[in-house]
């Protein structure tokens, strides 16, 4: 007779990897043998799982079709069994999954829609966090701009795509007929954010998406113009920053304001 | 000693609340008196989950009700889950907080399904210290709920209603009897339900689950993608006379139809259990 312990190791290594040796533990049910009833266990965890991918990745199913996705979705679930109470966080490692697994990298479709829909996934879900109005910067004194970062909102997600995946997760989702999946020869830099409930994305231009990835460190507008300098003249520089920043705040991509003096401030 | 919190009070009838209703019914505000939600569904940092449950709390009460806990694992309790649990609590401020008598992964692994326990006294020493543990934690006494399952162990020493009567009993915590999984593992094993039922202590029933299965001939699998059926039906209409008043909710996780449709069985719930505790009068 197994232990406590052990009983629950051998039932979970029978429905993770069929091994057997919990079978002596267990009895024929009225109808069902012992085999028959662990099988229960067994096929339900592979449905359940598969039912989680689904729901976190429609468009990956849509645009792998069924036996794929049903393929990449079991593959998936053997390489990477839940380590998540909650299974919400399931599908958190399918994007690189797919891309390093070669039965799927090849098909680099896949592993960039997975990327888009859990980029929208984490924006879903994620802190409410405040977004600042363009009035605080407004009221800002002038020689405070050297000394301001501006946060971005959490929900912010770069994603790079060559396919043409944002305009087929939308046609899934609208329940329309999704386009021919198509690749350009260089990918793009998009984002995901959400302000307050609703999701958005958009494609970003290469001197606005450096800009950007400054700021994720928690950049200011000097910063901001030092990075644009390798796309702009220098007399344009402050003013072509200064409206990348006027749309970031439109957008609710900007959380608010850190004053570094301040915050050096509140660390002593 | 965990507080009694305001489980003790009937709540009425409830449904399960799913995403697919959320406009309907922040839209109607239908006529149920209370919603279960799965607490893990809730447990993130923000966005529309969130916002919804907060508006819905508003007009409704709430029931917790979790699917991780993994009370009856061999290994120690999960401190960020239960952080998780209680931030979630203090912010809904539930009347109900429940999970399964079940666990649900080892070694670092979730399997995300109700894993059955051998009925054991070693299982019951297991599982009292865990409860205790929890309602410790939380300030509040839980409801576990009796699962559907599939196997049965060799080395079990009691039956199935003897296991979750004991454990309430010595760690003070409620009952969440499902009628649904009653009758499911009734078939499945070859026991009364009947005799289930008579065997739960009236004093620590708090919450009815009723739900619809998958009956395969040979096995039925708990699987809440369909109407109640007559069988369950007659089983709550004796668990009713049996209990009292007791607050009582419909699952339905898959095929889930119209709220409207939802309401009409919630309906026959309502009338069954009317006349049931009319008649024990």
């Amino acid at each position: 007779m197994s232990t406590y312990a052990t009983l629950q190791k051998q039932l979970q290594n029978y429905v993770l990897s069929g091994e057997r040796d919990v079978l002596s533990e267990v009895m024929d049910g009225p109808r069902l043998d012992a085999l028959g009833r662990l099988d229960v266990y067994a096929t339900g965890y592979q449905l359940r799982l598969i039912e989680i991918l689904d729901a976190d990745y429609p468009a990956l199913h849509v645009l792998a079709g069924d036996d794929l996705f049903d393929q990449l979705a079991r593959a998936y679930i053997a390489a990477h069994p839940s380590v998540f109470p909650n299974a919400r966080w399931f599908g958190l490692h399918l994007p690189q999954f797919l891309a390093g697994d070669a039965a799927f990298s090849a098909q680099t479709v896949l592993a960039e829609m997975a990327r888009f829909e859990w980029a929208m996934n984490l924006a879903f879900d994620c802190t409410d966090d405040p977004i600042l109005d363009i009035a605080e910067l407004a009221s800002l004194p002038g020689e405070a701009w050297s000394t301001v970062d501006f946060q971005l909102h959490s929900s912010m997600q770069r994603v790079e795509l060559a396919w043409n995946v944002p305009a087929f997760w939308q046609a899934v989702t609208r329940a329309e007929d999704p386009p021919i999946p198509a690749q350009s020869p260089n990918a793009a830099a998009w984002m995901v954010w959400r302000r307050e409930l609703t999701i958005y994305f958009r494609s970003l231009e290469t001197d606005e998406a450096a800009a950007l990835e400054a700021l994720q460190g928690g950049g200011n507008f000097a910063r901001i113009c030092e990075i644009l300098c390798d796309w702009h003249e220098p007399g344009q520089v402050p003013t072509t920053a200064m409206a990348l920043l006027k749309r970031w705040i439109d957008e609710g991509l900007i959380s608010g304001l850190r004053h570094q003096v301040s915050a050096r401030l509140h660390l002593r | 000693m965990p507080s009694k919190l305001n489980s003790s009070s009937n709540l009425g009838f409830g449904l399960g609340l799913r995403t697919t209703h959320y406009d309907a019914i922040l839209e109607t505000r239908p006529a149920l008196d209370w919603f279960e939600i799965i607490s893990e569904n809730y447990m993130v940092d923000g966005g529309r989950p969130l916002a919804n449950l907060t508006r819905i709390r508003r007009d409704y009460p709430m029931a917790m009700h979790g699917v991780s806990l993994s009370i009856g694992s061999s290994e120690p309790l999960n401190a960020d889950y239960l952080r998780g649990l209680k931030k979630l609590a203090d912010r809904i401020e539930p009347a109900i907080i429940s999970d399964h008598l079940c666990w649900t992964g080892v070694a670092g692994k979730n399997l995300h399904d109700l894993m059955p326990i051998p009925y054991t006294e070693d299982a019951v020493t297991h599982v009292v210290d865990r409860v205790r543990q929890v309602q410790d934690f939380l300030g509040c006494q839980i409801l576990l709920e009796n699962v559907s399952s599939y196997i049965t162990f060799a080395q079990s020493e009691m039956s199935e209603w003897e296991f979750l009567r004991t454990i309430a009993e010595r760690a003070d915590c409620h009952i969440l009897l499902d009628i649904n999984n009653i009758f499911v593992s009734a078939f499945n094993h070859g026991f009364d339900p009947i005799k289930y039922v008579e065997g739960i202590p009236t004093d620590r029933v708090r919450q009815f689950h009723l739900a619809g299965h998958d009956n395969r001939g040979d096995i039925i699998i708990d699987t809440h993608d369909a109407s109640v059926i007559a069988p369950v039906w007659a089983l709550y209409a004796i668990a009713c006379k049996r209990f009292g008043p007791v607050s009582t909710m419909i699952e339905r996780d898959d095929n889930i139809p119209p709220l409207e449709e939802l309401l009409v069985e919630l309906g026959q719930a309502r009338q069954i259990a009317t006349e049931a505790t009319m008649k024990m009068q």
